[in-house]
Order: C-alpha cells, then sequence, then structure tokens
C-alpha cells in the first residue's frame, strides 16, 4: 500500500511537472509577483535606515532577511484550501473517493512539483536582487546550519499544507470558505514575517509572536540561518515541531470529521 | 455609443452587486472584516517603519495621510476595477469575452468593470478615518487649492494605475495563462503606500511615470503638503495612460478568437 | 478474495438513508441565532430498498428527479453510509472505502471528469495503472485493446481538452475499464452528447458487459439508453423499488394499450364514436387505442370506413411508460 501509493505520487509528480512546462508565462509572472513586496521592504527599510531610522536589528540583518524571504514563502506556501473546498462543494470529490488512493496526494504532488519549479524561476530572480545588495548580505558557511534551514523549511510547509486541508475541509460544512481562507491568508501574512520581519515588531509584541503558530512558517526558518544562539533555536525547532504536529491532527480530526458527515449527508 | 447607456448599465451592475452582498449579509460582512484586514496588513508595515523614523515628525505625518490615501484610492480600484482585471485571464481563455463581445455597449466595460464587489469599499471608509484622525492629530493646516490638487492626484492617479494594471491584464491577449501578473500589479501597488523619499531615486521616478503606484498613494499626499505646479501634467497623465490601454486593448481584440472548445 | 460467480455482485436489504438539514434562518441576526438553536429537517431518502444484482448483468437504476436513485448510487459506491438496512457489494461494504473494494468497482460521472484536463489520457491512464497496481505488459495490452474497442487509439496522446466530447466520453470508459472493473456504475454516461455519439457510448457499454462480462448498473433520464442496454430496470420512487423486472414486465405493468395506426388512400369515413376516440395520424391516418376487441375484428370494421392501405400495431414507447410509472401515486414522507 505504502509502495503503491509513491509509485501514485511519482506519477503524479511527473503529470504536475509537463502541465507546469505547459504555461511558461505563469510561473515568471507568479515569481515576480513574490519578489515584488520583499524588493519594496527592501527598498524602504534600507531607504530608511540610510535616513536615520534606527531599527532594533543590523541593516545586514533586514537585508539578508528580505533577500531570503520570497525563497522561504515560496516553499513554505500552500494553496489547496481553495480547490479542495471547491471540489467539495461541487462533488468533485466523488470522483476521487472511488479511487483506491488518498484524496490529498494528488494535492501533495501538485504542491511539490510547483514549488520545484516556482523555486527554479525564482532562484535566478533572488540571485539579481541579492548582487546589488551582496556586501549587506551574512549567510552562514556551516553545513549543519542550511540542514536545519532545510528541515524548518519542510515543517514549515507541512504545517501550511495541514492548515490548508483544515480550512478547505471547512467546506462540508459551509458553503463559502473564501473569507476564512482570506483571514487565514490575512494572519499568515502579518504573522509569519513575510512582509515585516518579526524582530522588527514593537517589542511589547515580542511574548505574542513568539508564541503564535506563523511564525514558524517563515520567520523561523530565517531565523535558522541568522539567529546564533544555538539554545533559541533548539528550542525553535522543538515549539515548531509541535505545532507541526498539532496542525497535522487537526487535519486529521477536521477531514475524518468532514468526510464522515459527506459520507452521512452527501454533497 | 452611447455614454448614457453605459452609465445606467453600470448603475444597474452595482445595485445588483449591493442586493447580492445583502442577500448574503454574513458573508458580506465577513468579507468586508476581511478587506479592511488585508488593508490594516498592508499599512502595519508602514506604522512600524515609519515609527523608526521618530526623528523627524513630517515622516510619521505623510506616512499616516499616504496610508489614508492609499486605502481610498484601493478601495475604489478593488471595488470597481480589481475584480474584472483579475479574470480576465479566465475570461478570454474560457471564451466569455464572446458575451460581452456582442453585447451592445463597449467591450471593454462590459468585460472589465462589470465585475463589482461592494464589500471593497470598507478600505475607503478606513482611509477617511485614517484620514480625518491624521489631520486632527497633526493639526494640517492646508490651503484649498493644495487639497483640490491632491484630489485631482489621487483620482488621475488611480486611473492610471488601473490602467498599468489592465496594460498588465491585457497581456493575456498574446501569452496565455498570464493570471498571476494580476497579483505583480497588485503587490507593486503596495508601494505607492511608502513616503516616496524612502526609495532609491530612479524607483522614485518609475513610481510616478512608468509603473505609477505613487500616483494614487505618496504623490496625492505631496501635492496636500508641498503643492508644486505638477497639476497641469495631470491631464496629460490622464490622457497618455488611457490612451496607451486603449491601444493595448484594440490590438489585443484583433488577436482574439474566442476559445478553442 | 475474489467475488464468487454465483454470488450477486450487489446485496441489499432494507437499505435506508436518511438526511437532516438544519435550516438557517435568514438574515444575519438569524444566523446568529443559528449559533445557538438549529431547526433540524429529517428526510428520508431511501427506504427499506431490496436489490440484488448478479454477476454480468446490466441493470438500469431508473427514477423521477429527487426520487433517491442518486442516493442509492451512492451507496452503492461507497459515497455515502446507509442509515439502516444491509449492503454488500462485491462481497465488500462499500461504506469501509476497502482498497480491495475500490479496486474492484468503477464509476463513469457523465457530468464529472475522471480524465485529468491538461494531459493526454496516456497520462491519466498511467496514473491509474500505479493507482490499480497494474502490471507493465498488462497495461500495454489492455490499452491496446481498450484503444481498439473504443476507437481512441489515435487520440491517446491528445491532451483531454482538445478532445470532442464523444471523444472524451470514450476516453472516460477507458480509464475507468483499464482495471477491470467487477462493477461499473455508469451515472447519464451520454448526457450532452450528440445522437451519434450517444449510439456510439451505448454499443461500447454492450461490447464490454460482453466482452468483460462488467456488470453495469446504469441511471439515465434518456431511455433510448435503457432501452439499448439494459436487460432489467429497478424503478425507484420515493424512496423506494416501486418496480424490479425487464422491460416487457415494466410495460405490463404501466398498462398502456397499445394503439393501432390505420393509413387510408383517402379521408376516411369514420362513425362518430371512432371519430371521437380517434386522433389524427398523417392527412389520411387516424390512431386509436387497441382494447379489448380482436384484431381481426378491428381491420374487419376498419376496412369498412375507407380504402385502408396500411395496418400497424404501435408499443407505447418507454418514455410514455416511464411517465405512467413514475407519476403513479406515492408521494415521498
Amino acid at each position: 500500500m505504502t509502495r503503491s501509493t509513491a509509485l501514485v505520487f511519482l506519477a503524479l509528480l511527473r503529470q504536475e511537472a509537463r502541465l507546469i512546462a505547459q504555461y511558461r508565462w505563469w510561473l515568471p509572472a507568479m515569481q515576480a509577483s513574490v519578489v515584488t513586496v520583499p524588493l519594496i521592504s527592501l527598498l524602504v527599510w534600507r531607504g530608511a535606515v540610510a535616513h536615520g531610522a534606527e531599527p532594533p536589528v543590523t541593516r545586514d540583518y533586514l537585508t539578508t532577511y528580505l533577500v531570503l524571504v520570497s525563497v522561504v514563502t515560496t516553499l513554505t506556501s500552500s494553496w489547496t484550501a481553495k480547490f479542495l473546498a471547491e471540489s467539495i462543494r461541487s462533488g468533485r470529490l466523488d470522483a476521487w473517493l472511488v479511487r483506491p488512493c488518498s484524496t490529498h496526494l494528488a494535492a501533495a504532488a501538485n504542491n511539490v512539483a510547483e514549488k520545484v519549479a516556482k523555486l527554479a524561476v525564482l532562484l535566478p530572480l533572488v540571485v539579481v536582487l541579492a548582487i546589488p545588495f551582496h556586501d549587506d548580505l551574512d549567510l552562514p558557511a556551516h553545513p549543519g546550519r542550511w540542514l536545519l534551514f532545510a528541515w524548518a523549511l519542510a515543517m514549515g510547509a507541512a504545517m501550511t499544507f495541514s492548515l490548508d486541508v483544515v480550512v478547505g475541509s471547512l467546506a462540508f460544512w459551509w458553503q463559502d470558505v473564501t473569507a476564512v481562507d482570506r483571514f487565514r491568508h490575512l494572519a499568515t501574512l502579518f504573522l509569519s514575517g513575510a512582509v515585516v520581519p518579526l524582530a522588527v515588531m514593537p517589542a511589547d509584541w515580542g511574548p505574542f509572536l513568539r508564541t503564535q503558530p506563523f511564525g514558524y512558517v517563515v520567520a523561523f526558518p530565517i531565523r535558522t540561518l541568522l539567529e546564533p544562539d544555538a539554545a533559541d533555536l533548539r528550542a525553535g525547532v522543538a515549539a515548531q515541531a509541535a505545532w507541526v504536529v498539532l496542525a497535522l491532527a487537526a487535519a486529521r480530526v477536521v477531514w475524518v470529521r468532514g468526510l464522515r458527515r459527506y459520507h452521512g449527508a452527501g454533497a | 455609443m452611447n455614454g448614457r447607456v453605459v452609465f445606467l448599465v453600470w448603475v444597474k451592475l452595482i445595485r445588483q452587486a449591493v442586493a447580492h452582498d445583502l442577500q448574503f449579509r454574513s458573508q458580506a460582512w465577513l468579507h468586508l472584516l476581511a478587506s479592511v484586514g488585508e488593508l490594516v496588513v498592508g499599512i502595519l508595515p508602514v506604522l512600524v517603519l515609519t515609527g523608526y523614523a521618530d526623528y523627524d515628525p513630517a515622516i510619521a505625518q505623510a506616512s499616516a495621510l499616504t496610508v489614508g490615501t492609499f486605502a481610498v484610492t484601493t478601495g475604489l480600484m478593488d471595488c470597481f476595477v480589481s475584480l474584472g482585471l483579475r479574470r480576465f485571464d479566465l475570461a478570454l481563455r474560457r471564451g466569455e469575452l464572446d458575451l460581452a463581445i456582442i453585447r451592445p455597449v463597449p467591450t471593454v466595460f462590459y468585460a472589465v468593470l462589470r465585475w463589482i464587489e461592494p464589500t471593497e469599499l470598507g478600505k475607503c471608509l478606513t482611509g477617511i478615518a485614517i484620514l480625518v484622525v491624521a489631520t486632527r492629530v497633526y493639526d494640517l493646516d492646508v490651503q484649498p487649492q493644495a487639497v483640490a490638487s491632491m484630489l485631482v492626484w489621487a483620482f488621475v492617479g488611480s486611473v492610471a494605475y488601473c490602467a498599468f494594471w489592465a496594460d498588465l491584464a491585457f497581456l493575456a491577449f498574446w501569452v496565455q495563462s498570464i493570471q498571476p501578473i494580476n497579483d505583480l500589479a497588485a503587490a507593486w501597488r503596495g508601494s505607492g503606500q511608502y513616503p516616496r523619499r524612502f526609495f532609491p531615486r530612479a524607483f522614485q521616478v518609475i513610481l510616478v511615470s512608468f509603473a505609477p503606484a505613487a500616483l494614487s498613494g505618496s504623490y496625492p499626499v505631496e501635492q496636500l503638503l508641498e503643492p508644486t505646479a505638477t497639476l497641469v501634467f495631470a491631464p496629460i497623465v490622464l490622457i497618455a495612460a488611457c490612451s496607451l490601454t486603449a491601444f493595448v486593448w484594440r490590438r489585443g481584440l484583433v488577436r482574439y478568437d474566442g476559445a478553442s472548445t | 478474495m475474489r467475488v464468487r460467480l454465483s454470488e450477486p455482485v450487489i446485496k441489499a436489504q432494507g437499505l435506508g438513508k436518511t438526511y437532516q438539514f438544519h435550516r438557517q434562518p435568514q438574515g444575519l441576526a438569524g444566523a446568529v441565532r443559528g449559533l445557538f438553536h438549529r431547526e433540524a429537517t429529517i428526510v428520508q431518502a431511501v427506504r427499506g430498498l431490496d436489490l440484488s444484482v448478479g454477476r454480468g448483468e446490466v441493470v438500469g437504476l431508473l427514477g423521477p428527479n429527487g426520487a433517491g436513485k442518486t442516493t442509492v448510487v451512492k451507496m452503492l459506491c461507497g459515497l455515502l453510509v446507509p442509515t439502516t438496512g444491509s449492503l454488500e457489494v462485491c462481497g465488500e461494504r462499500p461504506a469501509d472505502r476497502s482498497h480491495t473494494f475500490l479496486s474492484r468497482i468503477s464509476v463513469i460521472f457523465g457530468q464529472k471528469a475522471m480524465l485529468w484536463w491538461d494531459v493526454s489520457t496516456r497520462e491519466s491512464l498511467k496514473i491509474h495503472r500505479s493507482m490499480y497496481g497494474i502490471s507493465r505488459d498488462d497495461f500495454r495490452t489492455t490499452v491496446a485493446r481498450l484503444g481498439d474497442l473504443l476507437g481512441i487509439t489515435d487520440v491517446l496522446d491528445t491532451p483531454v481538452r482538445h478532445l470532442s466530447l464523444g471523444q472524451r466520453m470514450r476516453c472516460e470508459l477507458a480509464l475507468a475499464l483499464l482495471h477491470r472493473p467487477t462493477l461499473l456504475f455508469a451515472d447519464e454516461p451520454t448526457i450532452g452528447l450528440d445522437v451519434q455519439a450517444k449510439v456510439t457510448v451505448r454499443n461500447l457499454l454492450r461490447d464490454i458487459n460482453r466482452t468483460f462480462g462488467t456488470t453495469i448498473v446504469l441511471t439515465s433520464h434518456d431511455m433510448n439508453d435503457v432501452e439499448a442496454l439494459t436487460d432489467r430496470v429497478v424503478v425507484v420512487k420515493a424512496g423506494q423499488a416501486a418496480f424490479d423486472g425487464n422491460l416487457a414486465a415494466l410495460r405490463a405493468h404501466a398498462g398502456i394499450p397499445a394503439e393501432v395506426v390505420l393509413t387510408y388512400r383517402d379521408t376516411p369515413n369514420l362513425p362518430p364514436d371512432v371519430s371521437r376516440k380517434s386522433t389524427k395520424d398523417g392527412p389520411r391516418g387516424i390512431r386509436l387505442r387497441l382494447g379489448d376487441q380482436p384484431v381481426p375484428e378491428l381491420v374487419h370494421a376498419a376496412a369498412r370506413w375507407g380504402e385502408l392501405v396500411d395496418f400497424r400495431i404501435v408499443e407505447a414507447g418507454l418514455d410514455e411508460v416511464m411517465s405512467k410509472v413514475f407519476s403513479e401515486g406515492g408521494e415521498r414522507p
């Protein structure tokens, strides 16, 4: 069963890759938009610092953070909720439920394949963005830090995907989940550190920002490269793992209960 | 084409959109809250940034007025134009443009401007509130012509940015699946909510010309606080932006051959 | 575990399904009130349905809109959990959605595509190969055979979005049959197709049933589908099986008498009582209900009304039969 799931996943992955290749302009346009927000932030923060502003982090930290943020956002993002909700609402989910494989396999394959393709387009853009600021980029050389970064990214991606399944599954109960999805995106956007580094947020917000889950999607993976304090990082890894387990459990509970309702009441 | 007919159809479309939102009130409230939330998420970074630039009170004043103006213009764009532009690529691929072409009203009007989201006007209300509070807090003393100049530029800037966004969206005539270009246009628009002085000089020029994000946000506020004689250029900007969009639209429409199936 | 040949593929006894809905009060205040107090409405969609379908049968599941047939089909393929009764399909409980069960059934949704839209049919088939654990050799042989049978060999590598509706439906069939299902559910398989494509799909389903011995459960509002394909029909009405038998028995059950079409060389001179009971059929023809009167007597009498050139007995159309059966009493509680 597990081997069969892996084979289906690989087949779906290949198909997704072929599909993405058909829409040549879609990826560059999307990745250009992904780079735009951090680019604007980068320019204005550096501009503000040049004008005398004094944020609580160094210019190097800000520059490195804002250059990396688009890569991290891309790799930890998920877009399944909308499609999942639509398939539940329209009854298209039936086409998956009568197949002998997990309903979320196609979404996971789409997520992974699209991220690989996005990264291929995004990296050159990030390199171009980084060139003018290369003097202020401060990245660690130790491979262990990069491994930790990769782990934190994978955890962040798993958490976002699980939250997406939770939001999408709400369509088992509600007709329209777009507003909920908008709120979730808003929370992620602001509290994850995707627009503003959490380190420059007002100091009073510190305790709240450290405990809420969204920070472990974007800000924490970047911190694994920028924060030198090992104890801080260990605590962060543990907190992130706890949030991921919670998100996975929530996704499982909501999906199973939703499916039971679907089987019980129909589409 | 009869302008009166177009106007009456547009009014009917607005009424229809409002009626729809009144019918699904709870959803409409949620979307209204979400749209205001999006605005807040957009302006908080500006406020956080200017919080660290408190050595110069003029920056905080300009920032508050800019985010207020930006909220109003963004609300108007998102209520009347953005959704139609976001749907354009899909409409083209599905052949929905056929339905616009056969109507006795201008195609671009029916294809783009018929999608109205009244709940986005929540941003305008928030923006007006920010402007009122900022005016009181900073005890602004501005001349009527400065206010007029700001209003004219805010209007011209909004139209010019919609035209720029439309130019990008209409690339769908030439390029398959260009839908995310709308996210690019929306993301770039965000640069208009930061005081222009924080950007490098080259970007400051781009923001008021080629990709005029500042024209609907920071530039009108500059004109309010430090009026210059640039108002005479407003009609030129308006005509140039609209002419370019009309040109792109006509060239694109020639290429349109409906959806294949 | 395979299904034994002698055992029915579908065994349902006293099958029932109840839906419970909550009415949402109007307006925002109502929505907020609804958070604390909700008014429940119970609808019994299916009640006490008995059904047994043997291996290799083609059964038409018919009924008016809202009769409960979609609920029945959804329970049969494991999409809905029955509220009451027992159900066994291919030797399994469908609601468990076990891997074995899902590997033995297949569904064609006339209005929902199973094929991936933007890639070729062959790519979708490859995914199903992995999903159903089909060996490479079996895959090659089955695809070649289905390609020939369905006439889609030339379009297997064309992206699905470029196919005509008829081609797409044939490709959907190929995808549904790739894993050689024991049981195929065909839900409105000809909806939206042109006349020629409908005939093709019907012939194909017939061929598939004969070639592979696949049991088919058909739901369709197109009586031509039913007439062309099914050996047996089950009419579901108000959540119950109102009829179960072959088409001849269904006609007898409906009790619609056959009609006689009489064609004359010139306008016939009908007696007043015949004129009242007959309807016109063309400029020189009439239609009469075939009652208890013996046919030779009727021919004899008809010859006296004019120069008779043709005499035909016409059975009631299946649409008319169904309409009669559907409209007979029995409202949903």
